[in-house]
């Protein structure tokens, strides 16, 4: 494809669509992906997205928008997460959620594979297909950027704060568990925007990677705050039209791309991720 | 005098209340605009009182700061752990860290007068020229330091603090200590801490608290940092 074709390609709805919406998820996605990053948790995501499928194939077994029931799934799953309902076990949270992350998201795909007709769906729900999104998914999409928007910059001392450490919020009068509540379903909203871009497997790409390349030459949490959501938005922009050109999927293609910019950051920077600390 | 804070009938045990005990019906009265410090053997329950009595770990009794619960007034608290959880990789200045430590603090709604604040708590612990540097560039002092400056930024009526001068020099831990006596005169603050160090207890201290588990004496010095205590705490003949 030349660039007549790519200049033809802007002025077409359903790109425009693709765009716009894969704009405002990666900003969010950037911007709430700093605070996974700071709370170390970089596994959250993932799980709560492969958890997320379930959701998906439920919406196509009962015929309802998978959008609707992936996000009240997801929203079930914040709740729980929030409340930290996994704390009586022996077991520690991340490990909890790694082994139960393949079951989550087995049961989503077996659903699907039982729906007649709905198995051709599954590979983009897997990687996402943004270029498939119509007006109604995109109306969902600002929606949900909105709400994230408005509910990251009113909490978003206490949001930091939390994530910095627990018992320094706590003592410096945060409500915490709120906060953790708040957080969580924060982090489920995104997820659910992040699916429609780069599918439930690749979730990490949107959430994790501007974060960490930022954190490769940030040193404040400023910087890294307003950098990342920036380098998402660059990225996807890139991915976007780099899969069109290239006739590729999407999703892939986008996480290519911020992988590429992560890998390029760690080499340039000239002090790479300080993993020693003093 | 007036009690800062008072415990009654508190126990804290391992895996939340009644799990094995770990503190056994501590019950104090820690008099206001003093300097406390806590005392006993590794292993005592000094750390997990402190955090009990900040609510940070669960507990059954009753601990009050003034009359009142604790977690409704953690803004007239400061706090200095024995170490945070976070990250010191991230990337976050002094200031930064600050200025979030101050967020539902409304004592200092004003920005202005939040990073005078901030600046003048930083001057007083020795370390005003580190305003903006990265945390992850600050040594292990230079830190401890700025956490100290964190626990008096909003200018609090009590500061808890455990173990202050771990991670310091001698040079660095005589200033801590004589800032926080110059906090309880000045500014009638009142200061609770944990600390190892005997001779620190003997000069700094204003009332003592000795623990092992459950409270084996309270009071001044003369009372508590004698032989016979002493021996009870750490077996010394």
């Amino acid at each position: 494809m030349d660039t007549t074709s790519l200049s033809l390609l802007l002025t077409l709805p359903f790109f425009q669509r693709a765009v716009l919406g894969g704009v405002i998820i990666a900003a969010v996605a950037a911007y709430v992906g700093v605070q996974v990053v700071i709370r170390r948790s970089s596994f959250l995501g993932d799980a709560l997205a492969h958890t997320v499928l379930t959701g998906v194939a439920l919406g196509l077994w009962w015929q309802i928008n998978p959008f609707l029931t992936m996000l009240a799934l997801a929203l079930i799953i914040g709740v729980i997460l929030a409340n930290n309902q996994f704390s009586n076990s022996k077991l520690p949270l991340d490990n909890l959620l790694g082994a139960l992350l393949p079951t989550a998201m087995a049961l989503g795909i077996v659903i699907i594979a039982l729906i007649p007709g709905y198995q051709s769906q599954l590979l983009s729900y897997l990687f996402g297909n943004i270029l498939t999104i119509g007006s109604l998914e995109l109306s969902y999409l600002l929606v949900l950027g909105l709400a994230v928007s408005v509910i990251t910059y009113w909490y978003r001392r206490q949001l930091i704060l939390v994530a910095i450490d627990k018992d320094m919020a706590q003592t410096s009068g945060v409500a915490v568990k709120k906060i953790e509540l708040i957080f969580h379903l924060v982090l489920a909203l995104t997820v659910v925007g992040a699916v429609q871009l780069v599918g439930v497997v690749l979730v990490n790409a949107l959430l994790i990677v501007p974060a960490t390349i930022t954190r490769t030459f940030a040193r404040s949490l400023k910087t890294m705050l307003v950098l990342a959501p920036v380098i998402a938005v660059i990225v996807t922009i890139s991915g976007i039209a780099l899969s069109a050109i290239k006739n590729l999927p999407t999703g892939p293609v986008v996480a290519l791309v911020a992988g590429g910019v992560l890998v390029l950051a760690i080499a340039l920077s000239s002090r790479p991720l300080r993993w020693s600390s003093r | 005098m007036k009690t800062v804070l008072s415990l009654t009938n508190v126990n804290v045990s391992y895996n939340g209340v009644g799990g094995s005990p770990v503190l056994h019906d501590i019950n104090l009265k820690l008099p206001t605009g003093v300097i406390t410090v806590i005392i006993g053997p590794n292993g005592s329950g000094k750390s997990t009182l402190i955090k009990a009595i900040l609510k940070l770990l669960p507990y059954s009794g009753r601990v009050q700061f003034f009359n009142q619960p604790v977690e409704a007034n953690y803004h007239h608290i400061g706090y200095l752990p024995q170490r945070f959880s976070f990250d010191r990789t991230i990337p976050i200045t002094v200031y930064e860290l600050l200025i979030l430590s101050l967020t539902e603090c409304d004592c200092a709604a004003v920005t202005t007068d939040r990073r005078e604040r901030i600046t003048k708590a930083l001057v007083e612990v020795g370390v005003g020229s580190l305003i903006n540097q990265p945390l992850s560039e600050l040594s292990g002092g230079q830190l401890q330091r700025v956490l100290l400056a964190k626990a008096i930024v909003h200018e609090p009526r009590l500061v808890i603090l455990d173990e202050p001068e771990s991670g310091i020099d001698q040079k660095g831990e005589k200033t801590i200590y004589t800032l926080l006596k110059e906090l309880t005169q000045a500014k009638k603050m009142s200061v609770v801490l944990v600390t190892h160090d005997l001779d620190l207890a003997a000069q700094y201290a204003d009332y003592v608290v000795a623990l092992d588990r459950k409270v084996i004496a309270a009071g001044n010095k003369a009372a508590v940092l004698n032989k016979k205590v002493m021996a009870q705490l750490y077996g010394y003949h």
